[in-house]
C-alpha cells in the first residue's frame, strides 16, 4: 500500500494498533466497574502533568504520568471523606487539574497551538521513542491485567464478597485507576482526549443478550 | 481592602464580575442538585454535547448565533441522555461516555474547518470572561431568571425523586419528565456559562459549590445557602487574582481558570473544616 511509503504513516499505524490494544484491554473494566466519568476526568487532570513537564523540560510521559498518580491518589482520598460521593470528587479534582493546566498554558505564549494536540493528539507526530514507550506500557499493564484480572472482575461484580474472602480490595481499586491513569496519558499524546475516552468505552460495550465472557470484551 | 477593590475600577471588570456573580449564583443552586442526585457525570456529558452546537451556532451566525446554537444542542442532547439515562442498565455509564465522545469530537471537526480554529476553539472552551458585553449579561439574567423559575415552581418535586424515586413514581409524578427538566436546567447553565466561562469550566460551577456545601451541612438550606456563597466569593475573588497577576506581576492567567482554581480552593477550605469537624467530634 502506498498509504505506508512514509515512515510517519507506518509509526502512526503501529502506534494506532498499540493504543486501541491497550484501551480495548482496560476498557473492558472500565465499562465493568463504571469508570467512565473517572476515565473522562483523568484527561482532564493530568493535563496539568503535560504542561508543567513541557515547561520543566521532563519527558512528557513521565511527567503526565506522576502528576496523574497524585491526582489518582486524590481522587481515591476525597471519596474516603464523610459525606462526599465519588462523583463529586472526581468533578472536583477534574475542574481543579484542567483549571490548573489552561492557568499555566495561558501563562505562557503557546495557548491554542498545544489545545488543539492536545484535545485531538497528533498521531503523524509519533517518533520510534514513543512507540517503544506505548509498547512498554502495553506489555506491562497486559502484565497486570493477566495477573490481577480475575480479582478486578471479582471486585467489579461483588466487592463485598471479595472484602469477606480476604482481597485487599481497596487495593485492587486503587490499582485499576492506577492503570487508567496510565493508559490515558499514554494515549492522549497520540489520540487526544476525546478519542482516549472513545477507545475505552464502546469497543467493550456488552451487546444486549450476548453471553457474559471477559474474554470475548476485550477488543 | 482595596487590593480587592481595585480591580473592578473599569466598565469591563465590572462588566465580568457581574456576569461571574450571576452565573456562579445560579450554577450553586444547580449544583446543589446535581450533587444530590449525583449527576456530575451527567452535567459533564452535557457540557460536550453543547460544544457542537456552540460551534454551529458560530459558523451560521457569528458570536451572537452561539447561544441559539447552544440552545438547541442543548434540548437534543438532553432529551437523548435523559432517555439513555432512564433506559439501559448496565451500560448506562458507557452509553454516557459515546453521547460525550460522540457529539464533542462533531463540534472538534466543525470547529477544524475553520481557519479560525485554535483561537475559536479556546474561546469556546475556557470562555473570554472579560470580553462580556451587555447583551450577554442579560442574556445570563435571563436564563438565570428561567432556571431559578424552574427550580422554584418543582424544586419539591425535584428533591422528592432525589430521594425516592420509587414513592415519587407511586404517588403519581412522572420521574422521566423530572429528569428531563433537571438535566434541562444544567443544560441551560452551560449554554449561559459558555460564553463566560466556555463548556470545559462551567462543570467546575456545576459541581464544586454544591459539594463544599454538602460537606459542611445536612439541610439542604444549609447547602445551598454555602453553595452560592462559595460560587460568589470564587467569582469575585478569582477575578481579582486574574487582573492582579496580570497588572502587578505582568503573569498572563485566563480570569476563567482563577475561578475555578478558587473555587476548588474553598472547597478544600470547606473539607478540611469538614475533617475537623468530624476528628473533634
Amino acid at each position: 500500500m502506498s498509504l505506508l511509503q512514509d515512515g510517519y504513516a507506518r509509526r502512526a499505524l503501529i502506534e494506532a494498533l498499540l493504543v486501541g490494544a491497550l484501551c480495548g484491554l482496560v476498557g473492558v473494566h472500565v465499562v465493568l466497574r463504571r469508570l467512565s466519568f473517572f476515565t473522562m476526568a483523568m484527561t482532564h487532570a493530568t493535563f496539568p502533568g503535560v504542561v508543567l513537564a513541557a515547561l520543566v523540560g521532563v519527558d512528557l510521559l513521565l511527567g503526565s504520568g506522576l502528576f496523574g498518580v497524585l491526582v489518582v491518589l486524590g481522587v481515591s482520598w476525597l471519596t474516603t471523606r464523610p459525606r462526599s460521593d465519588s462523583a463529586a470528587a472526581v468533578g472536583v479534582v477534574l475542574s481543579a487539574g484542567f483549571a490548573l493546566g489552561v492557568a499555566l498554558l495561558s501563562a505562557q505564549a503557546g495557548f491554542t497551538r498545544d489545545l488543539s494536540a492536545y484535545l485531538v493528539g497528533s498521531i503523524v507526530t509519533v517518533q520510534a521513542g514513543d512507540l517503544v514507550k506505548t509498547a512498554l506500557v502495553l506489555a506491562a499493564v497486559a502484565l497486570t491485567l493477566a495477573l490481577v484480572g480475575k480479582e478486578l472482575v471479582f471486585g467489579a461484580f461483588d466487592r463485598g464478597g471479595m472484602v469477606a474472602a480476604g482481597y485487599p480490595a481497596g487495593r485492587l481499586d486503587l490499582l485499576l485507576l492506577l492503570v487508567v491513569e496510565l493508559t490515558v496519558v499514554t494515549s492522549v499524546p497520540a489520540v487526544g482526549t476525546i478519542q482516549a475516552v472513545a477507545l475505552m468505552s464502546p469497543p467493550a460495550t456488552r451487546p444486549a443478550g450476548s453471553t457474559c465472557s471477559c474474554c470475548s470484551w476485550s477488543s | 481592602m482595596r487590593y480587592l477593590l481595585e480591580p473592578f475600577g473599569s466598565p469591563f471588570m465590572q462588566r465580568a464580575l457581574a456576569e461571574a456573580l450571576l452565573l456562579g449564583a445560579v450554577a450553586a443552586v444547580v449544583s446543589v442538585f446535581v450533587v444530590l442526585r449525583r449527576l456530575s457525570f451527567v452535567a459533564d456529558v452535557l457540557t460536550h454535547t453543547v460544544f457542537p452546537g456552540v460551534v454551529i451556532g458560530f459558523v451560521v451566525a457569528g458570536t451572537s448565533g452561539i447561544v441559539w446554537g447552544a440552545s438547541v444542542f442543548a434540548v437534543l442532547s438532553t432529551v437523548l441522555i435523559t432517555v439513555l439515562a432512564g433506559r439501559s442498565r448496565v451500560t448506562e455509564d458507557a452509553s454516557m461516555a459515546i453521547v460525550l465522545t460522540g457529539f464533542f469530537a462533531v463540534g472538534v471537526v466543525l470547529v477544524s474547518r475553520q481557519t479560525s480554529f485554535t483561537s475559536d476553539l479556546t474561546a469556546f472552551l475556557f470562555g473570554r470572561i472579560l470580553t462580556v458585553d451587555r447583551q450577554q449579561l442579560v442574556v445570563t439574567a435571563v436564563i438565570g431568571a428561567a432556571v431559578l423559575l424552574l427550580l422554584g415552581l418543582l424544586g419539591k418535586e425535584l428533591l422528592f425523586r432525589a430521594f425516592d424515586p420509587a414513592g415519587a413514581e407511586a404517588r403519581g409524578y412522572r420521574v422521566l419528565a423530572l429528569d428531563l427538566v433537571l438535566n434541562l436546567v444544567v443544560a441551560l447553565v452551560v449554554v449561559a456559562a459558555v460564553r463566560a466561562v466556555g463548556t470545559v469550566l462551567v462543570i467546575a460551577l456545576l459541581v464544586v459549590p454544591g459539594a463544599a456545601g454538602r460537606l459542611l451541612s445536612d439541610r439542604l438550606a444549609g447547602i445551598t445557602l454555602i453553595a452560592v456563597g462559595t460560587a460568589l466569593l470564587a467569582g469575585w475573588l478569582g477575578l481579582v487574582a486574574s487582573w492582579q497577576a496580570s497588572v502587578n506581576h505582568g503573569l498572563r492567567l485566563a480570569s476563567g481558570a482563577t475561578v475555578v482554581l478558587v473555587l476548588v480552593l474553598l472547597y478544600g477550605v470547606a473539607a478540611a473544616i469538614a475533617t475537623a469537624r468530624k476528628v473533634r467530634a
